[in-house]
């Protein structure tokens, strides 16, 4: 009898985990993922604080712009130590400008962002649909979809993510992120679901922890966003840096 | 009546709504001359302190709208000076006027206004670079020379009026400036003279992204390049691009009208996983020595010094840049992580032909985010050179009266 239960909570499961998958595909999970975390443009206020194991913390303010698909601007604004530094990317090329050299250095995407938990492509490059392919995994929590992610891209800072995306809103809610030798690189947990204006929501904060030293962890809090904007060209120029 | 000038600026620009980023430092640099050398060491202080209070205030009334003002105010004590009396060291006296001095250096002041999102207007005294080199920008004719030792430092601007006319890949700039000069105590900060003290240039350029790589093309129409008051129109390329996510080649050129001379670096970066980056550059100048005109020039300091005639290291402005020969590598590791606020830098100047370096190592504390301390040393080294009459042998870098020197420096942001 316990066997027949057993057998029938199992065809049910499977059944519904079926149902739950057929009802969205991976595919559209990820663009639902990337509209919601890199919508096409938008312009932002935000501020990261990185936790470091030694129990110091640096908080970093700035301003961004994204453009498209592949284009992305961000100003520092505090510290003063770093405020004038600016970020560019374009397409697979992002520079870093410094005010008191007056040049723009190229930047790896797998470099930090200035020096926290996220790499620079976890910032500037939001775009899973180009960079990964998803596929629907059975979630051990069922309000969730869990996807698996793998990169079909050299540049991506990580080879594989797991992702977790809430049924009932689509938000995101946790990540975790692999390199290439298979070791958990980065966590991510997405929270304070904000509706910054009436077509759209996203999470206010998320938070990365480092899974190599469990002590440090970074904060990413948007501020401010607006997502109605018809960002210039112009301000995703090399030449524009430095001028405002 | 400057300063209040300035300070008013800054506070009116604050006052509107502007941002207001600035930066006390005291920097203490203690050497040690060579006072026997072929060039005299008379007017190079061994102790310098410098006070600097620099302030950069940035304001946007609207988004068509920008201005800028970077300034620096500086007080400098100058001492311990020595020379050679009768073959032995001995202190300089040196007045009041020599060893105290102070300064406003306005490094920049500009306004930058787009009537059209395709075009841009500036207008003022700016810092500009358009070359990809990572020690020295042969293309850059218009700023002050920098350290090269000091890839980090700042350069002061120049005046100029410039108008950019922006694609969605591509910016076309045309620009008329003049030109300023500057070199540090004891140090020299150029590694080749210009004739002429002051330059005025027309310049242009096209800069655009091809794929991976960012490319510039210029024209450069300096009035006092080769002669002051005589034309010269060089052309100047720089290309950079990422080979992969960590590796980036560069390469930058002058080439000059005036007998095809040409003066070009060719480099690569190479980003760490721990994101220190190791530089390495090739500079060539075609105005540099060759083997012969080094040993020539070194001769004929030899015979100056017996005859009690030595140039000096601090006030000949002419000859720091004379003595640097063609060739050069530049070697670099920038931002090596000892922890999240202590890293370290290397830099060093290496003169094939005489087997000779200038090295420069450092580390850098930022003890606070508002809070940087720095270290750094500077050092002459060489195995070989020119063959004096004597027998001796004197490299490009052994005419320096200063070979050993360090610099400490606290900085405050506010």
């Amino acid at each position: 009898m316990n066997r027949v239960f057993f057998c029938l909570v199992l065809a049910m499961n499977y059944t519904f985990s079926q149902a739950a998958r057929a009802d969205v595909t991976a595919a559209e999970l990820l663009e639902k993922y990337d509209k919601i975390m890199g919508p096409t443009q938008f312009e932002s206020e935000m501020e990261m604080t990185s936790n470091r194991e030694d129990g110091t913390s640096r908080t970093y303010s700035m301003k961004a712009l994204k453009s498209g698909d592949d284009k992305f601007r961000i100003w520092f604004t505090s510290p003063s130590a770093v405020s004038g530094q600016e970020i560019l990317r374009i397409g697979d090329n992002s520079w870093l400008y410094l005010p008191n050299l007056k040049r723009a250095s190229r930047l790896a995407n797998r470099d930090s962002f200035q020096g926290g938990d996220f790499n620079n492509s976890d910032i500037l490059r939001v775009n899973y649909t180009k960079d990964f392919d998803g596929k629907i995994i059975t979630s051990e929590e069922p309000s969730s979809y869990k996807l698996e992610l793998k990169s079909k891209n050299k540049d991506t800072s990580y080879d594989l993510i797991h992702l977790w995306i809430a049924k009932s809103n689509f938000m995101p809610l946790k990540g975790e992120y692999f390199g290439t030798s298979g070791k958990k690189l980065r966590s991510a947990e997405f929270s304070d679901v904000k509706e910054f204006s009436k077509s759209y929501t996203r999470p206010a904060k998320v938070l990365m922890k480092n899974e190599i030293v469990p002590a440090r962890s970074s904060i990413l809090m948007i501020k401010k966003i607006k997502t109605d904007i018809s960002p210039a060209p112009q301000k995703f120029l090399q030449t524009d840096l430095g001028k405002g | 009546m400057a300063l209040k000038l300035l300070t008013g600026l800054f506070f009116a620009l604050q006052a509107l709504g502007g941002e207001l980023a600035q930066d006390v430092s005291v920097k203490t640099d203690v050497g040690r001359t060579v006072t026997d050398g072929l060039i005299s060491s008379d007017d190079v202080p061994q102790f310098v302190q410098t006070y600097q209070w620099q302030a950069t205030a940035k304001f946007k009334p609207q988004d068509s709208t920008f201005f800028l003002i970077d300034s620096s105010l500086l007080g400098l004590i100058l001492e311990d000076f020595d020379g050679e009396k009768n073959g032995t060291r001995a202190a300089i006296a040196k007045p009041m006027s020599d060893r105290r001095k102070g300064k406003i250096s306005l490094n920049e002041i500009y306004g930058v206004y787009e009537p059209l999102p395709s075009w841009s207007l500036t207008l003022g005294r700016k810092r500009i670079t358009w070359g990809s080199g990572y020690f020295r920008n042969p293309t850059d004719l218009i700023n002050p020379s920098k350290n090269i030792l000091d890839p980090t430092a700042a350069r002061k601007g120049t005046f100029l009026g410039s108008v950019d006319y922006r694609k969605e890949s591509s910016t076309w700039t045309v620009l008329r400036s003049g030109a300023t000069k500057e070199k540090e105590n004891g140090v020299p900060d150029q590694i080749y003279e210009i004739e002429g003290k002051t330059r005025e240039m027309t310049a242009a350029r096209y800069w655009t992204l091809l794929g991976n790589y960012d490319l510039s093309i210029m024209r450069l129409d300096d009035n006092g390049y080769t002669k002051p008051g005589v034309r010269d129109i060089d052309t100047g390329i720089s290309v950079s691009g990422l080979v992969v996510d960590a590796l980036e080649v560069h390469g930058e050129a002058l080439l000059k009208n005036v007998k095809g001379q040409k003066d070009y670096i060719l480099g690569f970066g190479y980003t760490f996983s721990n994101e220190s980056t190791f530089t390495l550059e090739y500079l060539h100048n075609d105005l540099g020595q060759s083997a012969s005109e080094f040993a020539s020039l070194a001769k004929k300091l030899y015979v100056g010094k017996k005859l009690g005639q030595r140039p000096s290291g601090n006030s000949d402005e002419n000859l720091t840049g004379k003595l640097f020969l063609k060739d050069h590598f530049a070697l670099g590791l920038q931002r090596y992580k000892y922890n999240d606020d202590i890293f370290f830098t290397f830099n060093t100047l290496i003169n094939p032909l005489h087997q000779a370096a200038a090295l420069s190592p450092g580390v850098n504390w930022m003890a606070r985010d508002w809070l940087s301390l720095s270290l750094v040393g500077f050092y002459n080294k060489s195995f070989s050179g020119a063959k004096l009459p004597d027998g001796s042998q004197v490299s490009e870098q052994d005419l320096f009266p200063m070979p050993l020197r360090t610099s400490f420096e606290i900085k405050a942001y506010f």
